[in-house]
């Protein structure tokens, strides 16, 4: 041994000292942990247990797997203790412990360390060091250390803290324990016998007291149970059906009963009641009573009943099949009942019962039944049956019958609304809506005629009203009544009534009538006067109007000149303004309603054919005017000016002031045009009147003629008849008379028309024989002088027919010079008119070429005030014409007002020494002028073309002979559409025809639209007939093809209808009587049959919708009450 | 699972996020509009405010300005175009608020602050008025604009001697006379104190020599007193003596000689002004086209030779030449320019020839007017100048010697030079008219046709297509008339001078020509004959068709065009007792044509025949039967002046 080795083992020894102290460190603490933890762990793993009431196998886990871990624990440090001392761990070799303990004594630092791994060099012998110096280095560690207490580096004071805790634990889980002993020792018992099983305590038992048992289908099952020891708030109970799964909560009673209804039982049902924990807190799970079973045997039951529903073939209805669902069956009387049912047994036998008493036998056969019975009145029924076993059906269902009864037809006329005067037309408008729950039989015109003159001769008949469908439920009916061939004279009347019938085959048809109309067939004189009564009325109320504007005119004048004077407007001056423009706003609606009145005038005499179309025309230019008189521009002053008063804003006042006045200025002076307009009218009118009247009177007489020749003399009654027609003839010519005095009257007001020939005229019919003939005739026939009757009768028509030739000559030549007046006065407006533009487009001109520095531009400038000047000359002219004709409104004059305008900029331009832009406006007003002129020419051809009859005479007679032509061409082509020979060579040829037919039909559109604006109803013909052309040439003749041809001719007869001309109806044979006075007809709606169609067509389709019966009426109700407000609107 | 949450969050915060700026820039797009856009709205509110302005809508104007005025109250457009016709509406109240907001926009502009004056004004306070200006005129040290602005203010205000003060009072200020001399001058001119308005013109002339344009237009404006002209004259000359060698100042003055007919000085004056300018020519040329226009023949051939006789006016010459020429054709045409066909549809292409009759190929004028042609197409061959002389040349062959063929071979000539497109123009129209002349109607129709294909859609095409419709007239072709005349408005449109004549001879195709019975319709076939040889120049076969019409139709539509057209050849050839009976025809009947017919019987009696007597008689009879003919006017002047000679009156 070297000196070294000796030191070596002095420090050895030492650190060997100190391993062991740590090893027995380790031990302990090892130990004291493994305390605490099995300490913890087993309460821990007891008291859940103590809850939990662990199954065997999780129990005997629990304490494998306890015990494993207590192993572990103990035997760690005991083992770690063991490597320590036999310093097996690096972690407490010498150098390590150097290290610690060179950290803990600062004495010895690293030295121990150097120490020991000098020592260690040494002993593995490397060069470069010396082993004195190593072994002295060794020696001072050896030396020093030994003064040193190793063990002070061992943590003892861990130890005790771990000692500690051991014993709060051990105190804390004792006193646990101890507090409740039986709960730790059951846990403790239960854990280590983890071989034994050991029941769950719990708190109630649930018992059935039902338990299984038998019933019937269909009887009512109840069960019950009984709840031991806590009673439970709710138990569940649950029931399985064969087909599903019944689970319901119910309360126990305070004995713990609870007493379940299941109903009819029909099937087998499992049932059991229990309640189950939720709560980890109790180790129970489920209490449960046990499943029981009701076993049940079933009883025959009616699955389903099909009511099958035959009503009576008159009421149209078809039959219905209802299922069992419906309890309640509304029947008509008489409807026969088929009734299966269906049981789920096979039957013996199955009735049914009506309440009445009366029991129907059904034939069975297996599971099904079938019996029928027709129903009379209100009942109820059941069915009863039983099975093979007698076992009958229990609780079966009531079925009501309820009776509907046929109701009776209503029938309302829909129009006319009221008594009607007869037009030319001799048509009565009918439209009658009528209602049946089962449709009609028929519906017919009821009708008297009451004879005017012979008041004994009244006849009472009737005739069919067509429809067109019976079956219908309701209907809104029209029907044009002609009543021409009832022999109607003037004055007599027609009173009607609808009459309807329903088709009850049961009580016999019912039947409704309408209310009673009358129409009367007015006399000529009649709607004479009341054409004029209502034309005089609206000359009267314009007059009027006219001069309450014109005394207004005075006023607003004076307020003018008084606010010049003074500006402050006074309260009195307000008022007075104020009151002008209500008055202006009252004038402007009065013309309105006046514009309406001549609407119905126009409306009325076109129905009665009184005055020709272009006397219409002009009426309807009229109306037209007077609706647009009240110009936007006078609406605008009036505004203002009230907006000004308002305010009180004296400049703003004075200037909307005189914007009115100009405004009002020119609506009085489109009023008087009008009025005088009017009366332009009135004369042309009353020519025409004067013709119409004559042949008229010529008719009639003609008529009296035939009579007295058919009339055997012996028949005086007749004869005297016709006297009394010849006074009526003899008093309206006297009419007559009156009329062309009046009219020549009228015509002194306007120079160039021909009054005095007029004149002459009436004086040479009244200075003829003709009064003294007719009062001859009139006495020959009262005296029963036929022949001589017959003579002066004949000679009488011949003169009446002489001056009707005259009158048509002298309205032909009145006509035509009017026209040719006109005419003329446009071509001088228009003649000056262009003097103006030459004249004007000449000093454009001429101001262009003039120098600016020459003094003649003055001269040029005055030369431009004479065209200015010249240019309100021919105004003047445009307005004087504007008051004879429709033709041209003084709007025509609006390019005059912007070329005057032109022409002052020019005068200012050239003032300014610009003759350059004066150049410019002169031409602007050449421009204008020009434009003026085109339009102003515009304006009277259309006059001209208008008051040419003869070119839309041409185009009607075209117009026929195009719906002739294509007439044959749609026969042909059905004729081939049907399948004949030589096919494809016809079809062409009709294509060319139709091809032909399309170029007329185009040549004739365009001279339409350069003549007027009367276009029929030709839109969309041209198309069709491409497309026929179309179809035609491809050889194909299909439904379509004939479906437009057929369109094509109806349009073509339509625009015949819609341009119709003249067309008189001579239905008036004689004319009777007083002047009687009468409220013209109301006319028909606008719309009429449209709404009314439109309504139809929606309720049909309602109750094609198939609603029930109750629907049906309340749709029928809201028909009714939608048609009944509509008529009222329209009254 | 956490990740994948985050995932979803994020994404969904990026969706979010792009919807969010999509929106944004969506909502942004629709309201938001460029500086530019709005501008451009208001300034086309602006315009359509004035326009409203102008048709006198000062109500809707008014509702304009006030919306332009919100919306951008500090433009000085909007806001004096408001505030003046605020002012003229007299709404004081709206006024107060206008001025007060743009003075708050813009305190110290001036004419805010003379408005809120003229606001004090208008409203009575005279003394706070004019406080208020004279702080403000000083604190803008008698700015320019601020005077101005009061000056105008003062003026809308009716404080003449005020406003004139204020000019004075701010020359004083600045030491300069020549301030506001355009404002001085038109506002003395505005007063009558015209010698004042002068002097101030002048002023501002010499501020800029372009001034003197607008300076002599003003002038020009005085009213025509020879004593006025004397001081102004003077004036200018004193001012010409000031201010040397301003050509603008002598043509100023050549302006003003001319207006008062002293044209030889304003010759002088216009030579200066050619001096100055390097006789360049055109203003002499100018002058000599201003001497024609006023009928100043002789001055003008005075100038034209001067023109060409000058060296220094080399490059005139040509234009020198053609003018002169020129002047001697008008000077020729004003002598001879009664012709009686002129008074039908007056100025109508249709129914006037362009013939003058009257003149021999011996005829001084013509004779010089050929010479200076001829001159001309020798001088300057191969040029613009030889086209148009060689068209000037056909023009007298023509219409004066009416030498059809002559005619042609200079129109043909002209044509093949080919330099000239306008002249080519003429040319080819002139040939249809020279097939009219002939009475080749056949030929016409295929040679416009070929021309209006060639050359449609260009100016030519025009007279061209009236030609065919003059062709269609005559050929009595009158359907067809109707149908193209109605085209040829189209093409013309309302501004074209042939428009109003189309419209005539439509109307009167329409009044006479094609309605009344089968009388009618023989007569139009004899009176378009006869329209058709008055073209043509053969007057004494045309007033044998008429004659025969007269005498088989006279109760024709067409009768009352027809005498009248036969009373202008009577004229024509002087047969005044004849023409006398067809004039009383046609008085006793309601022609539309009788007023005319008249002045013209007193119209060639007066100045062709220079019976002054017979024409009176005519006259006093238009008066008395048409007084409402357009002539009367002229009439009563021309009786007038009549009465004012005394013999005249004696022999009346």
């Amino acid at each position: 041994m070297s000196k070294s080795d000796a030191n070596f083992n002095l420090i050895d020894t030492k650190l060997n000292g100190l391993r062991r102290q740590w090893s027995r460190f380790i031990f302990l603490n090892g130990i004291i942990r493994a305390l605490i933890l099995v300490l913890f762990v087993g309460f821990i793993i007891a008291t859940i247990e103590g809850f939990r009431y662990f199954q065997a196998p999780v129990r005997l886990s629990i304490l494998r797997f306890t015990m494993g871990f207590l192993i572990i624990f103990f035997l760690t440090p005991i083992i770690l203790a063991t490597l320590v001392r036999v310093n097996r761990m690096i972690a407490y070799s010498n150098m390590n412990l150097a290290k610690k303990i060179g950290k803990q004594f600062s004495g010895i630092g690293d030295r121990l360390v150097n120490g020991l791994q000098l020592y260690k060099m040494t002993l593995e012998k490397k060069s470069g060091y010396s082993l004195e110096l190593a072994d002295y280095s060794v020696k001072t560690v050896a030396d020093d250390i030994q003064k040193y207490r190793f063990a002070e580096i061992i943590p003892w004071k861990k130890l005790r803290a771990s000692f500690i805790q051991l014993l709060i634990i051990s105190l804390v889980t004792s006193g646990l324990v101890l507090l409740n002993s039986s709960f730790y020792g059951a846990s403790a018992n239960r854990l280590f016998h983890p071989h034994e099983s050991f029941d769950i305590p719990v708190p109630f038992e649930i018992t059935s007291l039902s338990g299984s048992f038998g019933v019937f289908g269909g009887d009512t099952v109840i069960v019950a149970f009984q709840c031991s020891g806590e009673i439970p708030e709710q138990i569940n109970f649950r029931a399985v059906y064969p087909d599903y799964l019944k689970d319901e909560r119910f309360t126990p009673d305070e004995t713990g009963r609870v007493e379940i209804n299941l109903g009819a039982v029909r099937s087998t049902i499992i049932y059991e009641a229990f309640v189950e924990n939720r709560s980890i807190f109790k180790p129970w799970k489920r209490i449960s009573s046990g499943t029981d079973t009701i076993r049940v045997t079933d009883r025959p039951e009616i699955l389903a009943v099909k009511i099958r529903i035959d009503p009576l073939a008159y009421t149209q209805l078809s039959s219905d099949v209802q299922e069992s669902n419906n309890l309640e069956l509304m029947l008509i009387p008489g409807s026969e009942l088929t009734l299966t049912l269906i049981s789920n047994k096979t039957l013996k036998s199955a009735n049914l019962h009506l309440r009445s008493g009366k029991k129907i036998r059904f034939i069975v056969q297996n599971k099904t039944a079938a019996g029928q019975f027709t129903v009379f009145d209100a009942d109820e029924f059941y069915f009863k049956v039983f099975d093979e076993n007698d076992v009958s059906n229990t609780n079966p269902m009531m079925y009501k019958i309820r009776l509907i009864p046929d109701s009776y037809p209503v029938c309302q006329l829909i129009s006319p609304d009221s008594d009607i005067e007869l037009t030319e037309a001799m048509e009565i408008p009918l439209g009658i809506r009528i209602s049946d729950d089962f449709g009609f039989s028929k519906a017919l015109i009821r009708y008297r005629v009451i004879k005017q003159f012979i008041p004994d001769m009244s006849i009472v008949d009737s005739l069919e009203f067509p429809i067109q469908n019976l079956k219908l439920s309701l209907q809104e009916l029209y029907y044009s009544w002609s009543v021409s061939d009832l022999q109607l004279s003037p004055e007599d009347v027609v009173e009607f009534q609808v009459i309807v019938f329903d088709n009850d085959p049961v009580n016999g048809p019912k039947s409704a009538s309408s209310k009673t109309l009358k129409a009367r067939f007015p006399s000529l004189n009649d709607l004479f006067s009341d054409f004029y009564e209502q034309q005089d009325d609206i000359a009267e109320q314009g007059d009027e109007i006219l001069r309450e504007l014109e005394n207004a005119s005075d006023v607003l004048e004076e307020i003018s000149l008084e606010l010049l004077k003074n500006p402050e407007l006074s309260w009195e001056q307000k008022n007075q303004l104020m009151k002008e423009i209500e008055k202006t706003e009252k004038a402007g609606k009065k013309l309105s309603k006046m514009a309406d009145q001549l609407n119905d005038m126009m409306q009325e005499s076109r129905e009665n054919e009184l005055f020709d179309e272009e006397t219409l025309k002009k009426y309807s230019q009229l109306q037209q005017s007077f609706q647009e008189i009240m110009t936007p521009e006078l609406r605008e002053a009036m505004q203002k000016l009230q907006q000004a008063l308002e305010k009180m804003d004296q400049q703003e006042v004075r200037e909307a002031l005189n914007q009115f006045r100009i405004n009002r200025e020119q609506f009085s002076e489109e009023i008087d045009r009008m009025l005088k307009l009017l009366e332009r009218v009135k004369i042309e009118q009353s020519v025409d009147e004067i013709v119409r009247r004559l042949e008229d009177l010529t008719e009639r007489q003609e008529q009296i003629t035939n009579e007295i020749e058919q009339t055997p003399e012996s028949e005086q009654g007749k004869l005297d008849q016709i006297a009394g027609e010849e006074k009526t003839v003899e008093r309206d010519t006297e009419v007559l008379f009156d009329v062309i005095e009046r009219t020549s009257n009228d015509m002194k007001e306007f120079p160039l028309m021909p009054s005095e020939e007029l004149k002459s005229r009436l004086e040479e019919f009244e200075n003829s024989d003709v009064m003294e003939q007719m009062s001859q005739t009139r006495k020959s026939l009262k005296n029963g002088d036929k022949n001589q009757a017959g003579s002066k009768s004949k000679s009488v028509q011949q003169q009446m027919q002489d001056f009707l030739d005259k009158m048509q000559q002298f309205q032909a030549n009145f006509n035509a010079d009017q026209m040719n007046q006109l005419m003329s006065d446009f071509r001088k407006v228009i003649y000056k008119t262009m003097q103006v533009s030459q004249s004007q487009e000449q000093l454009g001109q001429m101001i262009k070429d003039t120098p600016r520095q020459s003094d003649q531009l003055m001269d040029v400038a005055v030369k431009q005030q004479q065209i200015r000047q010249n240019l309100s000359s021919v105004i003047g002219d445009l307005i004087e014409l504007s008051n004879k004709t429709f033709g041209l409104s003084p709007q025509v004059g609006k390019g005059f007002g912007q070329a005057a305008a032109a022409m002052s900029n020019a005068i200012q331009q050239m003032e300014e020494r610009n003759p350059s832009a004066a150049s410019n406006s002169a031409n602007q007003a050449t421009a204008a002028i020009n434009m003026t002129a085109l339009n102003l020419i515009n304006s009277m051809n259309e006059l001209q073309q208008s008051g040419s009859s003869s070119g839309f005479e041409k185009y009607m007679e075209q117009l026929q002979k195009m719906a002739g032509q294509q007439q044959g061409i749609n026969d042909e082509t059905q004729m081939l559409g049907m399948g004949q020979n030589g096919q494809q060579q016809a079809l062409q040829r009709l294509a060319a025809r139709q091809q032909q037919l399309r170029k007329s039909l185009e040549n004739l559109q365009n001279e339409l639209a350069e003549s007027s604006d009367q276009g029929g109803d030709l839109g969309g013909i041209a198309k069709d007939m491409d497309d026929v052309i179309k179809d035609l040439q491809q050889n194909r003749v299909l439904r379509k093809t004939l479906e437009r041809q057929q369109r094509i001719l109806s349009r073509l007869l339509d625009a015949q209808k819609s341009l119709r001309t003249q067309d008189f109806k001579k239905e008036r044979k004689s004319v009777t009587g007083a002047d009687i006075y009468r409220k013209s007809p109301g006319e028909l709606p606008t719309d009429l049959g449209e709404r009314r169609t439109v309504l139809r067509e929606n309720l049909e389709q309602a109750l094609k919708e198939g609603y029930s019966r109750e629907y049906e009426e309340l749709i029928r109700q809201y028909f009714q009450l939608i048609s009944t407000e509509e008529n009222d609107k329209q009254k | 699972m956490i990740n994948r949450n985050n995932y979803n969050v994020i994404k969904l915060i990026k969706i979010s996020l792009i919807v969010f700026v999509c929106g944004i820039h969506l909502t942004a797009q629709q309201s938001w509009k460029s500086p530019e856009v709005i501008k451009r709205e208001l300034d086309t509110k602006y315009r359509l405010a004035i326009q409203f302005e102008q048709q006198g809508q000062i109500d809707r104007a008014l509702d304009i300005y006030q919306y332009l005025f919100d919306q951008d109250p500090t433009n000085a457009n909007y806001y004096s175009r408001y505030t003046y016709r605020l002012f003229e509406l007299k709404k004081y109240d709206r006024l107060e608020q206008v001025i007060s907001s743009y003075l708050g926009n813009k305190p110290k502009d001036e004419t805010a602050l003379t408005d809120l004056g003229k606001l004090y004004f208008s409203r009575g306070d005279t003394v706070l008025a004019e406080q208020h200006w004279e702080k403000y005129w000083k604190a803008s040290n008698y700015s320019q604009f601020f005077t101005q602005s009061l000056f105008n203010c003062l003026i809308s205000l009716r404080q003449y001697d005020r406003a004139e003060n204020v000019i004075t009072l701010a020359r004083e200020h600045f030491g300069r006379e020549d301030l506001f001399a355009i404002e001085l001058a038109n506002f003395q001119m505005m007063r009558g104190k015209y010698i004042k308005s002068v002097q101030e013109y002048l002023i501002y002339g010499r501020q800029n020599h372009r001034n003197y344009q607008y300076v002599s237009n003003q002038i020009l404006r005085f009213p025509n007193d020879s004593s006025l002209f004397i001081q102004i004259d003077s004036l200018v000359q004193l001012e010409i003596l000031q201010t040397k060698d301003v050509p603008d100042l002598y043509e100023l003055r050549a302006d003003l000689l001319f207006r008062f007919k002293h044209y030889n000085a304003a010759i002088e004056q216009t030579m200066i002004v050619e001096s100055l300018r390097n006789n360049t020519g055109n203003a002499v040329l100018d002058l000599a086209t201003d001497l024609l226009s006023v009928g100043e023949f002789t001055f003008a051939e005075q100038l034209y030779t001067t023109i060409i006789k000058k060296p220094e006016f080399r490059a005139a010459v040509p234009k020198a030449l053609l003018g002169l020429a020129d002047a001697f054709e008008k000077e020729m045409l004003a002598e001879q320019n009664y012709s009686p066909f002129d008074y039908f549809y007056r100025d109508n292409f249709f129914f006037v020839p362009e013939y003058i009759y009257g003149v021999s190929a011996s005829d001084y004028y013509i004779g010089r007017a050929f010479s200076i042609y001829d001159s001309v197409i020798v001088n300057l061959p191969k040029s613009t100048y030889t086209a148009k002389a060689l068209y000037r040349l056909a023009e007298l062959r023509f219409r004066i010697l009416h030498d059809i063929d002559g005619a042609e071979r200079f129109y043909t000539d002209a044509l093949k030079s080919g330099l000239d497109n306008e002249t080519r123009d003429q040319c080819i129209v002139r040939q249809a008219d020279l097939l009219i002349a002939r009475g080749e109607l056949k030929e016409l129709q295929p040679y416009i046709r070929k021309n209006i294909v060639k050359y449609s859609g260009r100016t030519i095409e025009k007279p061209l297509a009236l030609r065919y419709l003059l062709g269609l007239y005559y050929q009595g072709e009158l359907d067809s008339l109707l149908i193209y005349s109605n085209d040829l408005l189209g093409l013309l449109g309302v501004n074209d001078p042939y428009f109003n004549d189309v419209i005539e001879l439509q109307n009167f195709t329409e009044q006479f020509l094609i309605s009344g019975d089968s009388d009618n319709r023989n007569a139009v076939r004899d009176y378009l004959k006869s329209e058709l040889l008055i073209r043509q120049s053969k007057l004494s076969e045309a007033r044998e068709v008429l004659i025969y019409l007269l005498e088989n139709y006279k109760d024709t539509e067409i009768a009352m065009p027809a005498r009248y057209r036969l009373l202008q050849l009577e004229l024509f050839f002087n047969d005044r007792e004849q023409s006398e009976m067809t004039l009383n025809f046609m008085l006793s009947g309601s022609s539309q044509f009788a007023d005319d017919a008249l002045y013209m019987m007193g119209d060639l009696a007066h100045f062709r025949d220079g019976d002054a007597h017979y024409a009176a008689w005519w006259y006093q009879i238009l008066l008395e039967q048409y007084p409402n003919s357009f002539m009367k006017d002229e009439i009563r002047k021309r009786l007038r002046s009549m009465h004012t000679t005394p013999q005249n009156t004696q022999e009346l």
